[in-house]
């Protein structure tokens, strides 16, 4: 299972690499949105776990760019408290579900398992 | 010629002269070979040492960012393995070569900057691995040095890593900025008092006498959702109500909004003749969310007295409150009212209260098609 991670934050961006990798998926990490959406086009990920808030190209339009593939990857959206008017743009192109900041990376990986079971 | 004409010539002829006789040494002197060699020299240094100065500048650029890529590489990967480690933090071993890298400032103020900005974005045993990594690393001293400093930007930024690592032995440092007079430093403050006791820390709201502004009541009330709701809210709100702060009667209001307390209504209802107008603006606002039975004809009450601002929130409010009984309410301001903004508001009112209401506005267009005709289609295209 490939999952595409898209944060801008260094640290951020390798904690969520190393604790998916260590719950045993590929992961693809990237740092703008610009590139995310490109390799969302390249290498069609099968999930794509975003921050809203991204350099170039925001959250939504990452969104936006996963569910007009072909393969429609899932899409789990990061958000920050406060952005409820974001998540329900999210919602409306297509998200699959979202986790407010700060969130555990136990609630993440669980979020994650039940949208591989609904992929599956 | 005119005589003032005349002296102006003179004084010219003179000043000119004066300046030939001047400079002609002058020029002559410096004009000398010796002169000119030793400008070319000096010219010479002059370019050398700016030159100089780049380079050692741009070297200087260069290696800061060759050891900022060094310490980013030796700490994030470790950094990241110890927060997203099942086991807790606090007694983890710190590899030598990073122990001797965080003796220097730049890689603490690194890893610091890094701590903070994870534990804004993660919870649970990570947020609480971030703590232990934090004191484990002794990076507490630091954020204490920028408490004290006098630059306000440091200052607030010290008080946030504090709040922000749950240090709650700096409960009552942070609690005594919370009434400072720079903005920045107080904003961090109350944010982080809140962080750090939740609804406890609105005690802030009994001595504060700078205004709250509206963005930071906003951050208040985010940081206020991830506690759980005090008990004691209900009576605490109405002796901020009596708050000589207006915008701290308008943040209890909004308290008694987000919290429902329905309990203080009388105490919300006092407010509406506040001598504010932004608090009795926030109090209708308030009263329409709490929807007591009363409410609209309150309103109603104090609709004349009220400022133009406050008169369209009372109808925008009666939207969503108001029931046939307001109709003919509505329906005169429809008429005596010779604004279009407050027409167009009554009739959206009048159209929400009970199911004749768009039936009344009907009639209205039909016995009086200028101006209720335009206001009728204008309302019913927008219940489309």
């Amino acid at each position: 299972m490939k999952i595409l991670v898209a944060e801008d934050e260094a640290v951020m961006r390798k904690t969520l690499e190393m604790k998916l990798q260590k719950e045993g998926y590929e992961v693809i990490v990237c740092s703008d949105g610009r590139e995310a959406i490109g390799k969302i086009e390249t290498e069609k990920p099968s999930m794509v776990i975003t921050d809203i808030m991204l350099p170039y190209s925001s959250g939504l339009e990452i969104v936006r760019a996963a569910k007009a593939q072909e393969h429609k990857s899932a899409v789990l959206v990061l958000t920050a408290l406060g952005q409820e008017k974001t998540v329900e743009e999210a919602f409306e192109l297509g998200a699959d579900d979202y986790m407010t900041k700060p969130f555990s990376l136990a609630e993440l990986a669980a979020r994650i398992k039940r949208l591989v079971a609904n992929i599956k | 010629m005119s005589t003032p004409e005349a002296i102006c010539t003179v004084l010219l002829h003179t000043i000119l002269a004066v300046l030939e006789n001047s400079t002609a040494p002058f020029f002559s002197r410096f004009m000398q070979p010796d002169y000119l060699l030793a400008a070319v020299e000096v010219l010479a240094v002059i370019f050398t040492s700016v030159a100089i100065a780049i380079y050692i500048r741009l070297y200087r650029k260069k290696r800061d960012y060759f050891f900022q890529q060094h310490i980013r590489q030796s700490i994030e990967e470790w950094l990241t393995a110890t927060i997203i480690n099942e086991v807790p933090a606090r007694d983890c071993e710190v590899p030598a070569d990073l122990t001797r890298l965080l003796k220097k400032r730049f890689a603490r103020h690194f890893v610091i900057d890094e701590l903070v900005n994870n534990k804004k974005n993660l919870s649970g045993l990570a947020g609480q691995n971030i703590i232990a990594l934090y004191e484990r690393l002794d990076l507490k001293q630091d954020s204490l040095k920028k408490m004290r400093s006098s630059y306000w930007h440091i200052k607030a930024r010290g008080i946030q890593e504090l709040y922000l690592m749950d240090q709650q032995d700096m409960l009552t440092a942070i609690y005594k900025n919370t009434n400072s007079d720079n903005e920045e430093i107080r904003n961090e403050a109350q944010t982080g008092i809140i962080h750090l006791t939740g609804f406890d820390g609105l005690r802030f709201l009994n001595v504060v006498s700078y205004p709250i502004t509206e963005w930071q009541q906003l951050k208040l009330l985010e940081q206020l959702r991830l506690s759980p709701v005090s008990d004691t809210l209900a009576d605490e709100i109405p002796v901020w109500l009596q708050s000589a702060n207006n915008s701290v009667c308008i943040f209890a209001l909004k308290l008694a909004d987000e919290y429902q307390q329905y309990t203080i209504h009388d105490a919300v209802a006092s407010c509406i003749i506040h001598p504010d107008k932004q608090v009795r603006n926030q109090a209708i606002k308030t009263l329409v969310r709490m929807a007591h039975d009363d409410t609209p004809a309150l309103l109603i009450a104090h609709f004349d007295a009220e400022s133009y601002s406050n008169k369209l929130t009372i109808l925008d409010g009666l939207k969503d409150i108001a029931t046939q009984e307001q109709a003919s309410f509505l329906s005169d301001i429809l008429e005596i009212s010779q604004d279009n903004v407050i027409r167009i508001r009554a009739a959206r009112a009048l159209a929400h209260a009970g199911p004749k209401g768009m039936d009344q506005l009907k009639i209205k267009a039909y016995m009086q098609p200028e101006p209720f005709a335009r206001i009728y289609q204008h309302i019913k295209a927008e219940s489309r």
